[in-house]
């Protein structure tokens, strides 16, 4: 009995580990498309001035999960336009589709819903330049210390497991 | 949908409420105004509909609604002064941003929406003189806010089903009423081009479409005047809208005493009255 509660206890922590090393995973493949869509966001304001329905229809049709899924459901929101402003459908679709991301990149992400549709096209290619900086560093960084990151998640993990197992047994 | 219905969609929900159970049949323009009543321009007349006091808020939603939250896209026409969306021209007042910004608004403080109308018939009383007068030039004339736009399309309907070939160059797109798909009927004869400038427009019109009659909705800058002597040259005929009460008024007014001088136009339509209490005078013009 002590052993397999013993065993449950290593298992259960070793998922854990592995949970964490998924979720900075996801974390980063986030990143990574974010970053991508907002660079053909950027791209495509620049060169045809398309209106935000079209570009987020576009967005939502030719990028990545995570960010195929925010446009989508930005885009399905479009239709509530006037009752409620774009940057608070904006801010709404990025609380639900990338809670992946950490409260930081998400508020910076948020706040590029402010500047879209509202100011002159260079200032919203600025406003979109300075949000993918911001996760292009955070995907940077995160790339870099991913491999030490989940080798210490595993073995933190693994430790507690182990120190609980001789505990118990 | 008639204009009425789609200038209600482009209201805050608390205004629309309010509207759609009025008749708009008798109904001119919306008016929203920062901190006041919102308003109805009945038969030249303003009358608040509603006592809640308008938000700058509302008005930058409407404008956001009109403009699918992308102002970037209409920033030309909202140089002008305006935002067309189906049909609906809203005349759009502020403060506005240094010109070299794109020529956007700071602060919004004032909007007015024009409903578009189809009203058949109207043109009844004057249609000899303008299908006699097809391969000249005719000028229809009232103050803004006359009927000119409503008389124009009327006119283009009833020439064109009676066979007259007839372009178009609907900048702002209040002659079709839509931004493209099913708009008011414009007739079985004509050809109609969106998304330029009318001037631009009429001279690519004449080029391609081999009109017999070129209609534009405000002949009001130079390089109006000067698409227009373009297509008075070429022998095609021109039906156009201008800013003046009558004849007299339009020359003091310096382009316009040049246009009646250059002898292209050689009637004119007079539009009085307000509200459904129109009354249509024909005038000949010596040049």
């Amino acid at each position: 009995m002590k052993l397999s509660g013993a065993l449950l206890i290593l298992l259960g922590s070793l998922l854990t580990g592995r949970q964490y090393a998924l979720s900075r995973r996801r974390e980063l493949r986030s990143l990574t498309a974010l970053c991508a869509a907002l660079e053909r966001m950027e791209r495509e304001l620049s060169a045809r001035a398309l209106p935000l329905p079209e570009l987020i229809a576009l967005l939502a049709r030719e990028t990545a999960a995570p960010a195929t899924a925010f446009f989508t459901l930005l885009y399905e929101r479009l239709s509530s336009l006037g009752e409620r402003s774009f940057r608070a459908l904006w801010q709404d679709a990025a609380q639900l589709a990338l809670s992946m991301l950490s409260s930081r990149e998400r508020d910076a992400f948020c706040e590029l819903g402010a500047a879209l549709g509202r100011y002159p096209l260079e200032q919203q290619t600025a406003a979109i330049r300075r949000c993918r900086d911001r996760l292009t560093a955070r995907r940077d960084a995160l790339a870099h210390s991913l491999k030490d990151d989940l080798r210490l998640g595993w073995g933190l993990s693994a430790s507690l497991g182990f120190l609980l197992w001789i505990l118990l047994i | 949908m008639d204009g009425w219905t789609r200038a209600l969609r482009l209201l805050p929900e608390a205004y629309r409420i309010k509207l759609e159970q009025a008749d708009g049949s008798a109904v001119e323009e919306i008016r929203l105004r920062s901190h006041r009543q919102p308003t109805l321009l009945i038969c030249g007349k303003e009358q608040a509909f509603s006592d809640r006091l308008c938000r700058e808020e509302d008005l930058q939603l409407v404008l956001e609604k009109a403009s699918g939250a992308s102002l970037h896209a209409v920033a030309d026409m909202l140089k002008e002064g305006y935002l067309s969306v189906n049909g609906v021209r809203i005349g759009v007042c502020g403060t506005l941003l240094p010109s070299d910004t794109g020529g956007g608004f700071r602060r919004v403080s004032s909007l007015c929406m024009r409903i578009p109308r189809e009203c058949r018939g109207i043109a009844r009383g004057i249609l000899p003189a303008l299908r006699e007068n097809s391969r000249g030039g005719t000028l229809l004339l009232s103050p803004p806010g006359g009927g000119k736009t409503t008389l124009l399309r009327e006119c283009v309907r009833c020439l064109s089903d009676g066979g007259v070939r007839i372009s178009v160059a609907d900048e702002r797109r209040e002659l079709l009423g839509s931004d493209g798909g099913e708009g008011f009927d414009l007739g079985c004869h004509t050809d109609l081009l969106l998304g330029c400038g009318k001037a631009e427009g009429s001279i690519r019109l004449l080029r391609s479409m081999n009109p017999q009659l070129i209609a534009m909705d405000e002949v009001s800058s130079p390089r109006d005047l000067e698409a227009v002597r373009q297509i008075a040259g070429c022998g095609v005929g021109i039906l156009a809208t201008a800013h003046a009460s009558d004849p007299a008024e339009m020359q003091r007014r310096p382009l316009y005493r040049e246009l009646l001088s250059s002898g292209i136009f050689s009637l004119a339509v007079c539009i009085q009255g307000q509200g459904s209490e129109r009354r249509y005078t024909l005038q000949r013009l010596e040049t």
